[in-house]
């Protein structure tokens, strides 16, 4: 067992470990900081798989920016404390069993067709390479999302806003 | 540079219409009229129409083919552009156009759709279509006072997140396969992924990709949305989900289908799963649609499972397409989509104007001949149309589908889309009836609006025109793309 199998292992039952917590917990501020903590996990697997950029992405973006507009959000709102959730129903119980027919299908077709990365292209992307992609290539997606992000806050304000009569 | 903005330029003209309307918004008092925010909005449209007929046949590929316009895309474009254009229309006498910011999402859920039209590229695609679906999920919950409207936006932001979900995770599968996001490129390094046994992940990916398209364009078993999100939205914004964001959808499969399974390497993975897929979906939806419609009384979700009916006759087309029928095949899927958009849209257009702010059901149309012939008239021929009855748009549109579908010995298909458009029948005369054999203890007149009598004129004509002389429209598209 090497440093690096152990390190999957922790960052992997902490991402897990935060997405239950997230699905049980009661209070919003909770799911809140266990989205967090599987974010920030997720960003240490990243790190494992060499994928520098995307790890200190996530960590800036997600685990730091989208956790604390969501913590914003719940002080700002003052959501209503919901009671605890009742017990299992049927149609609970029918998506649990989709669901994980569903995973052990996706996981027998992935663990039986292993995809070999090919080997030879190890580069370490730099940033300037990261630029030129994203303002080259990737021009009108970029404009785009921008755009994207407009019109989620335009929409924010028009469904949240009340009518001043 | 400056090549570059004029071939993008339609695009470019409705990010200006999206920035004046912004600032309109900003400049105009509270109280006074967005009409003209709504011309704006209007202009813009028929601007970015008019660039797209200007562009003629060149076929222009920018950023390494990561978008493209040849005439076959631009002539998608034109629908979409049309398609707009007379919701933008219909908007002028709705009361929710009061607000400046509804014109703005229109527009740009267009951009959405134009740029979806055009993208070569996975994330491009993926980008495009969420900016279509996001402003589409808040125009259909800007009737903040009706529970019905929140209650479908919210209905509609959740399984339109789980079929992104589905589709971004069937597009990684792919990457992971070809190790790259371009279509043009992917489609030839998927023969290699193929042949090199890795058939099972390519399966999982097309099947994600298509549990997500499914949702996209309503087809069952993905429909359940559908009825729910057409009865709350507002009625143009019904219209706008039934018809742009419809023909949006299917261009979106046709391209990605077309493009990754249309090469000589993997004929097989495209015989043997994805037209046999494709022939479940679309058998489904025709029965299913079809069967539900009958006992629908509320008009707008009967009008769902209609148009859920329809995407299965129009998947047959694509069928048709990847089959290698090529051009006859695609001129008749586009007949299909201009004789369903018109019709479609007189259709919502009528509704708007008869049901008022009422939820319609089945009885504000009861004695509609009595009050007003005209519309009655009208509202019966948009009716026919989508029923297929000869002399409209639409039965030259379900024709050219059979006789293609026939022309690939699809019969069992051809079969199925013809016993279905007989029990479709039963649903479109009931309303003919309920309108000129029902009597109604109201008598007053109907009002129509002037913009909505501009659009259901505008319709009108289409369809017949296009009915009785089909070889103006035929002959227009092959000349196009020929």
């Amino acid at each position: 067992m090497n440093a690096e199998f152990f390190a999957f292992s922790l960052f992997s039952v902490f991402a897990i470990g935060g997405a239950v917590f997230f699905l049980n917990a009661i209070r919003v501020m909770h799911m809140a900081l266990s989205l967090a903590f599987t974010f920030f996990s997720l960003a240490g697997i990243y790190l494992l798989l060499q994928a520098e950029f995307l790890a200190v992405v996530q960590v800036l973006v997600y685990a730091g920016g989208i956790s604390i507009l969501m913590i914003f959000g719940i002080m700002l709102t003052k959501p209503e404390e919901s009671g605890a959730s009742k017990s299992f129903q049927l149609h609970q119980w029918l998506s649990l069993i989709v669901v994980t027919g569903f995973f052990l299908v996706i996981m027998l077709i992935i663990y039986q067709n292993p995809i070999f990365a090919p080997t030879v292209k190890v580069y370490s992307p730099s940033v300037q390479s990261i630029g030129t992609t994203l303002f080259k290539d990737y021009a009108i997606p970029f404009e785009l999302a921008s755009i994207l992000l407009l019109v989620a806050l335009i929409g924010a304000i028009v469904l949240a806003r009340k009518e001043q009569k | 540079m400056k090549q570059m903005a004029m071939d993008l330029s339609p695009e470019w003209i409705l990010l200006v219409g999206i920035a004046l309307i912004l600032i309109g918004e900003i400049l105009l008092r509270e109280n006074s009229s967005r009409f003209i925010l709504g011309l704006i909005a209007g202009l813009t449209v028929t601007a970015s129409g008019l660039f797209v007929i200007l562009q003629g046949k060149e076929v222009i590929s920018l950023f390494s083919d990561s978008y493209v316009s040849d005439p076959l895309i631009r002539s998608i474009k034109l629908l979409l552009i049309v398609g707009t254009l007379l919701v933008v229309i219909l908007s002028f006498s709705e009361k929710l156009a009061a607000k400046g910011e509804y014109y703005l999402l229109l527009l740009s859920a267009l951009l959405g759709a134009m740029t979806l039209v055009s993208a070569a590229e996975l994330v491009m695609l993926f980008v495009s279509l969420e900016l279509l679906s996001l402003s589409a999920y808040v125009l259909v919950g800007m009737h903040q006072e009706r529970l019905a409207s929140s209650e479908a936006a919210w209905k509609y932001v959740v399984y339109g997140g789980a079929s992104s979900a589905f589709l971004l995770y069937g597009m990684s599968f792919f990457y992971g396969l070809t190790g790259t996001t371009s279509l043009t490129e992917m489609s030839g390094n998927l023969a290699v992924a193929f042949t090199n046994n890795n058939e099972m992940l390519l399966y999982l990916g097309f099947f994600l990709i298509l549990v997500g398209i499914g949702f996209k364009i309503a087809a069952v078993p993905f429909h359940m949305w559908a009825p729910d999100i057409y009865q709350g939205a507002p009625t143009t914004i019904t219209t706008f989900l039934a018809v742009v964001s419809k023909i949006a959808g299917f261009a979106f499969m046709l391209r990605f289908l077309g493009s990754l399974f249309g090469t000589q390497g993997i004929q097989s993975v495209l015989h043997g799963v994805v037209i046999p897929a494709l022939l479940v979906l679309s058998i489904l939806s025709m029965i299913v649609g079809n069967v539900i419609a009958l006992k629908q009384f509320h008009l707008k979700r009967m009008l769902a499972y209609s148009s859920i009916g329809h995407a299965g006759y129009m998947i047959i087309a694509i069928i048709t397409i990847l089959l290698g029928g090529e051009s006859v095949a695609y001129s008749s899927l586009y007949y299909y989509f201009v004789a369903y958009l018109l019709a479609s849209t007189g259709t919502f257009a009528i509704l708007q104007v008869v049901a008022q702010d009422k939820s319609p059901d089945r009885r504000v149309l009861s004695g509609l001949h009595k009050r007003s012939p005209l519309l009655a008239f009208c509202l019966s021929v948009f009716l026919l149309s989508l029923a297929g009855i000869p002399f409209t748009a639409g039965f030259i549109g379900k024709l050219t589908i059979l006789v293609g579908a026939f022309g690939n010995s699809l019969f069992w298909v051809a079969g199925i889309m013809l016993l279905t458009t007989v029990i479709s029948y039963y649903y479109y005369f009931r309303l003919i009836r309920q309108m000129y054999w029902q009597e109604d203890e109201k008598a007053e007149k109907e009002r129509v609006s002037w913009s909505a009598g501009f659009v259901i004129a505008l319709t009108l004509i289409g369809t017949f025109l296009f009915g009785i002389m089909p070889q103006i429209l035929l002959q227009g598209i092959g000349s196009w793309f020929m």
